[in-house]
């Protein structure tokens, strides 16, 4: 090789490397896809950057339920004792925490009352209901319900959710106990039982996830899920059966109302070898399935849904979801290795 | 070196023109390429073959591919295509694994079909079933059912200490091996099995014992599986003791570390030649 052929080529090696930025630019090998999840007109990208936080002094455990207060907040429940409440803003930063009470932190709703607003928390190791104030100033608690003759002792009780009327009175799923739905006036004291464990219509294996449905203003019912049958059933606020909404294949943790459509997060997929096998689930107006990000598609065959699962691994086991005005999905999840919720930006 | 020139000067003008909004917007949302395919659904008649069984994978996902191998492999896209129903009629390890050009590969999944055994009249359960999961009693082993992965489906007997049973074949036969189905659930504290030993007779008397190997089984937290032990044996016999015991002892990672677990078994196969 000559000196101007080696001049010629260390010339064009160099160039080659000092345009390849711009190249790589211009043609785009970048293959990026952002994931989309979710069918029809819900579909979401997905964050799993929002809302993390330094393990070390904000740490979580399983996050079980996760709501919005009038503020815009986002409220989280832990069961790690060291914060079982942690508030974020929307975008994801922390405003504050507290809570070291609460080791079997399951259930949380919101309840508005003249204007302030009370949380109401279920503990199934402490076999409690307890409402507090948003900064956790508690204001009630509640054992198990021992007039109403369906349990032997408190151990029974193993409370998994609450929903609140606009009198004040309330309802608790005992999910983990023994299957009854209570009924309170907002004093606290026991108006009705029903339910109780079992697999006739107006009963329930799993009544894990409860909520005051009032879309149809004049005729409000309560939906309660019985996760292990994979079943949405409707009940008159005496705890009357109405009807019940198969969705098979897909354990339902608590129905959560949004505008005039029904949210779930689903713990797993029945019948899959892999144990997280999560999703959630959208339910329009008339109560049929829509979407479910991170599953299948919703196919009716005959009026009858198709059997539901994981498509692609991205939940572990989501346990709640809470929706904001802009229609984005926070996703609390059980049994994921102590992580901080999931948001879905809706598209 | 002009030529060079033209060709940075077109490089660079075509650089100007890369969406920058799009890189941007893409930055905190999760790629779909960082993420894996869910395993296929598979769905079999039956796993005991006596006659043939009807197989079908499924992942109900646009644009993904199901693919399976029947020696044990790991499936590829070079791999047999899953297109329709499969009929299987001979004993064969199925594995399949679904592909997706915006996402990582599945795991496998793997479905086993063995022989229908021989036909055991007499099966005496010696040590104590547990009132929680007895199964069926003692027809549970040698119904020529496989249970699911639901330990509550009634074809499981699930103990929490050594099971012991004996066989009576009331003649001789040449047993040539044996298969021992039992189910891993590591959250609801199902593990595998932790030593057997199995005691052949001859004449109904003396008893002889067999030395049985089982590998190390690797699990890890969130472990579903059907699981088989195949042991082999080619020994004249007519009466069988077999001694199974539960894993003693729980894994320091799991939330039971310490206590004994949880054994659940399915299916004694018993092969001969004739079967």
């Amino acid at each position: 090789m000559n000196r101007r052929n080696f001049l010629h080529k260390s010339v064009c090696v160099s160039a080659g490397m000092l345009t390849l930025p711009m190249y790589s630019g211009a043609y785009r090998f970048d293959t990026s896809k952002d994931l989309i999840i979710g069918h029809n007109t819900h579909q979401y990208k997905v964050d799993m950057s929002w809302g993390n936080l330094n393990a070390s002094e904000v740490p979580v455990n399983d996050c079980h339920e996760i709501i919005q207060d009038s503020k815009g907040r986002i409220v989280l429940l832990t069961n790690h004792i060291k914060n079982n409440i942690i508030i974020y803003d929307k975008s994801g930063k922390l405003i504050e925490t507290w809570g070291t009470d609460y080791p079997g932190a399951h259930g949380l709703t919101l309840s508005v009352e003249n204007g302030e607003d009370f949380l109401f928390i279920t503990d199934y190791e402490r076999h409690q209901v307890i409402k507090t104030t948003i900064d956790g100033k508690v204001v009630m608690t509640l054992d198990y319900p021992a007039d109403s003759g369906k349990y032997k002792n408190k151990g029974e009780f193993k409370p998994t959710e609450t929903t609140v009327l606009e009198n004040g009175d309330f309802y608790v799923a005992d999910g983990y106990g023994n299957q009854f739905i209570s009924h309170y006036n907002h004093k606290g004291e026991l108006l009705n039982v029903f339910g109780g464990k079992g697999t006739e219509n107006d009963q329930f294996l799993n009544a894990h996830g409860i909520c005051l449905d009032q879309r149809d203003k004049d005729n409000p019912v309560l939906l309660i899920t019985a996760r292990e049958q994979n079943v949405l059933k409707r009940f008159s606020l005496q705890g009357e059966f109405l009807s019940s909404i198969a969705v098979p294949g897909a354990l339902i943790c608590r129905p959560v109302i949004h505008k005039d459509e029904i949210y779930f997060a689903v713990l797993k997929s029945k019948g899959s070898t892999h144990d997280a096998s999560g999703f959630l689930l959208i339910m329009n107006n008339k109560n049929e399935v829509v979407s479910c990000p991170g599953a299948t598609k919703p196919i009716y065959k005959n009026d009858k849904l198709s059997e539901l699962y994981q498509t692609i691994k991205l939940f572990q086991h989501p346990h709640d979801v809470c929706i904001d005005e802009d229609d984005n999905v926070y996703v609390a999840q059980w049994n994921s290795g102590q992580t901080y919720p999931i948001k879905l930006t809706r598209i | 070196m002009r030529v060079l020139i033209v060709i940075i000067g077109v490089v660079f003008f075509y650089s100007c023109n890369t969406d920058k909004k799009d890189s941007l917007a893409s930055k905190s949302f999760v790629q779909a390429k960082e993420i894996q395919l869910a395993n296929p659904k598979i769905e079999v008649d039956h796993v005991i073959i006596d006659g043939s069984s009807l197989m079908t994978a499924s992942l109900r996902l646009d644009n993904a591919d199901i693919f399976y191998t029947v020696d044990g492999s790991e499936p590829t896209q070079e791999s047999k295509q899953y297109k329709e129903t499969i009929v299987v009629s001979t004993p064969e390890k199925y594995t399949f694994r679904a592909f997706h050009e915006d996402f990582k590969p599945s795991e496998t999944e793997t479905v086993i079909f063995y022989k229908k055994g021989i036909d055991v009249d007499r099966l005496s359960i010696i040590s104590t079933l547990n009132e929680q999961y007895p199964g069926q009693g003692t027809r549970t082993l040698v119904n020529h059912k496989k249970g699911s992965l639901n330990f509550r489906d009634g074809q499981w007997i699930g103990v929490t200490e050594p099971f012991i049973a004996e066989i009576d074949f009331k003649k001789n036969i040449v047993l040539e091996s044996l298969d021992i189905g039992y189910l891993v659930n590591t959250d609801a504290w199902i593990f595998p099995i932790e030593d057997i030993t199995i005691k052949i007779s001859t004449d109904g008397g003396g008893f002889e014992s067999l030395s049985v190997d089982i590998s190390d089984n690797k699990i890890t937290q969130g472990s579903i599986s059907l699981e088989n032990i195949h042991i082999p044996v080619l020994k004249e016999l007519n009466k069988i003791r077999i001694e199974i015991s539960n894993t003693s002892s729980i894994p320091e990672w799991h939330q039971g570390r310490d206590n004994p677990a949880w054994l659940f078994m399915d299916e004694w196969i018993f092969n001969t030649k004739n079967n």
